[in-house]
């Protein structure tokens, strides 16, 4: 009998099936992907049940390198934008950029199903209960994107966040002893030295999408005026 | 998942009034060694009727006990009593054995170890009769079990009887330990074994003679079942071979007891080799199967909980969602 060497995925799925018991994968050769499927039940922090969940993970190879997709195919949750899922099921758990980050940063797959999607279905049975969101939310589409820029990035306007993904895009090195991108008078150091780093770790792909939406903003609002 | 809450307080009870005042205020009147006052016990833990918290585990399963049931008279075979006849019918066999409760003697009055014993027994009881089993013999804290009988099916016997071992194993295990580690006491612990005769594996008839007799099965597959509870180990169950192959969907959960040990001698339970028989034990994954129940969820931690079937806003408050929830900041772009 030849034994194969399970995968890094199969490791993986293998060490969260203790908490996630009902769920199993299979694999997509079609489409070079995992497909987790199944139960995924929902407690609260006391442990009270609370609902169960039917979701379809996609996984794309390689692992663990892009976000999977997941779905919610019990329709729970109604289908419309204010409950940030799709008209098919597709769940936005969080903005994509901390998502992408997140995988870039060692984000495996117990790190997402318990830090990401656990809290996110867990998050729509408090609102289901009449509570709404226990949280903040995300704007929707690009608002979403410039919330992003202000809250967790401290890049409060548009024409700001456009000069620090312009200066990595052209690759200029900026000393950490220098003033400051954003003007605030402060060397980079003490001021946004980990954005920069945070905007390089992004990539060139994320950052171009984000310098045209911001560009078309601009344009927009000009109009607007 | 607390569905022994309501079995656990009388335990409770008794240790702290152990030894204290040596009237048991709650469950004997007087002297303790001889006025055990069982009327309280029984209010506390009626025989015929679930207490509260197991009572809501039965509604989330889909069953209801039958609390007509008498010890050592399966209903299918009890007219095999005081005749020469015999039938051949299939059943599951099951040994349940609660080591290290005699350590119980050296630590309370005999009163607390009748009430404690007979909260555990009570518990096995109505867990029992709630998956439709049927209780043949108690030996002390332990029992014997039959699973099956004209009316149910082998697979349904064998699930039931599985269902049956993993949430007493888990009582044992959870439940119990935690109240016994409060004080000190080492690990009360189960080993469950069971086993499956086919019809033609089973004789049903009376043994003994006249009144000191009991219908009862002839059966090499019970007494392999009785064997096997001895090789599990602490809180394990282990299964015949005849389980496994009734059990088609359950097969992760089972290995053989010789990948445990080591020792390839311990791959069969019992072996006649001028005919070519061997007969295999395996290791049963009791809280693995228990998670996949559909009455069962797991909670944030990996903690087993029982599914109610109500609706949570009935027994639960949305802010013990919050911690959870909160961190949780969706967004939409689709």
């Amino acid at each position: 009998m030849i034994f194969k060497k399970p995968t890094l995925f199969e490791k993986d799925f293998a060490a969260i099936s203790d908490l996630y018991p009902k769920l199993r994968y299979s694999r997509d050769e079609k489409h070079k992907s995992w497909v987790i499927s199944g139960e995924l039940d929902i407690c609260d922090a006391t442990g009270l049940y609370w609902d169960t969940f039917q979701v379809l993970i996609i996984v794309r190879h390689p692992y663990p390198v892009h976000v999977p997709n997941i779905f919610e195919r019990s329709t729970i949750i109604p289908r419309t934008e204010a409950w940030h899922i799709s008209e098919y099921g597709e769940c936005c758990l969080d903005i994509p950029h901390n998502l992408k980050l997140a995988f870039k940063r060692g984000m495996r797959l117990a790190g997402f199903m318990h830090e990401k999607v656990y809290p996110y279905f867990a998050n729509q049975l408090h609102r289901l209960s009449r509570q709404g969101y226990a949280g903040e939310e995300y704007d929707h589409r690009f608002e979403g994107v410039m919330q992003y820029y202000k809250e967790e990035l401290n890049l409060p306007t548009p024409i700001l966040a456009t000069q620090f993904i312009k200066s990595i895009l052209d690759k200029k090195i900026i000393d950490r002893n220098s003033a400051c991108l954003c003007g605030s008078g402060r060397k980079t150091k003490k001021c946004h030295l980990a954005v920069l780093h945070t905007l390089t770790e992004l990539g060139e792909k994320v950052l171009r999408h984000d310098l045209v939406n911001f560009e078309q903003w601009e344009v927009s609002l000009a109009g607007n005026n | 998942m607390n569905i022994y809450e309501d079995y656990l307080q009388p335990i409770r009870k008794a240790i702290a009034a152990d030894g204290q005042t040596r009237t048991y205020s709650e469950f004997a009147g007087g002297n303790v060694r001889n006025k055990i006052n069982l009327r309280a016990l029984n209010e506390a833990m009626p025989e015929k009727r679930l207490l509260p918290s197991l009572e809501q585990f039965a509604d989330a399963v889909g069953l209801k006990p039958d609390f007509t049931q008498k010890l050592g008279s399966h209903p299918d075979f009890a007219h095999l009593k005081h005749t020469e006849d015999t039938e051949e019918h299939y059943i599951v066999s099951m040994f349940v054995d609660v080591r290290r409760s005699t350590q119980l003697y050296g630590r309370y009055e005999p009163a607390t170890v009748f009430v404690i014993n007979n909260a555990i027994q009570r518990a096995a009881i109505h867990t029992a009769l709630i998956f439709g089993g049927y209780i043949h013999r108690l030996q002390g804290d332990g029992l014997f079990a039959y699973f099956g009988g004209k009316n149910m099916s082998i697979k349904d016997a064998v699930n039931r009887a599985l269902q049956f071992a993993s949430v007493y194993s888990y009582f044992v295990k959870h439940d119990l330990k935690e109240v016994f580690e409060q004080q000190g006491i080492e690990q009360i612990y189960t080993r469950i074994g069971v086993d499956l005769g086919y019809d033609e594996d089973v004789v049903w008839a009376m043994a003994g003679i006249g009144e000191i007799s009991e219908v009862t099965t002839f059966s090499l597959h019970t007494n392999l079942a009785s064997k096997m509870q001895a090789n599990a180990v602490s809180n394990g169950i282990v299964i015949g071979d005849h389980i496994k192959k009734e059990a088609a969907l359950l097969q992760e959960f089972f290995t053989p007891v010789c990948l445990r040990t080591g020792k390839e001698t311990d791959r069969y339970i019992f072996e006649i080799p001028k005919k070519g028989f061997r007969y295999t034990q395996h290791d049963f994954d009791w809280l693995k199967f228990l998670k996949k129940q559909d009455y069962i969820a797991t909670d944030f931690s990996g903690n087993i909980q029982l599914k109610r079937k109500q609706a949570p806003a009935v027994y639960a408050n949305s802010n013990n969602l919050a911690p959870i929830a909160v961190k949780s900041k969706p967004y939409y772009d689709f």
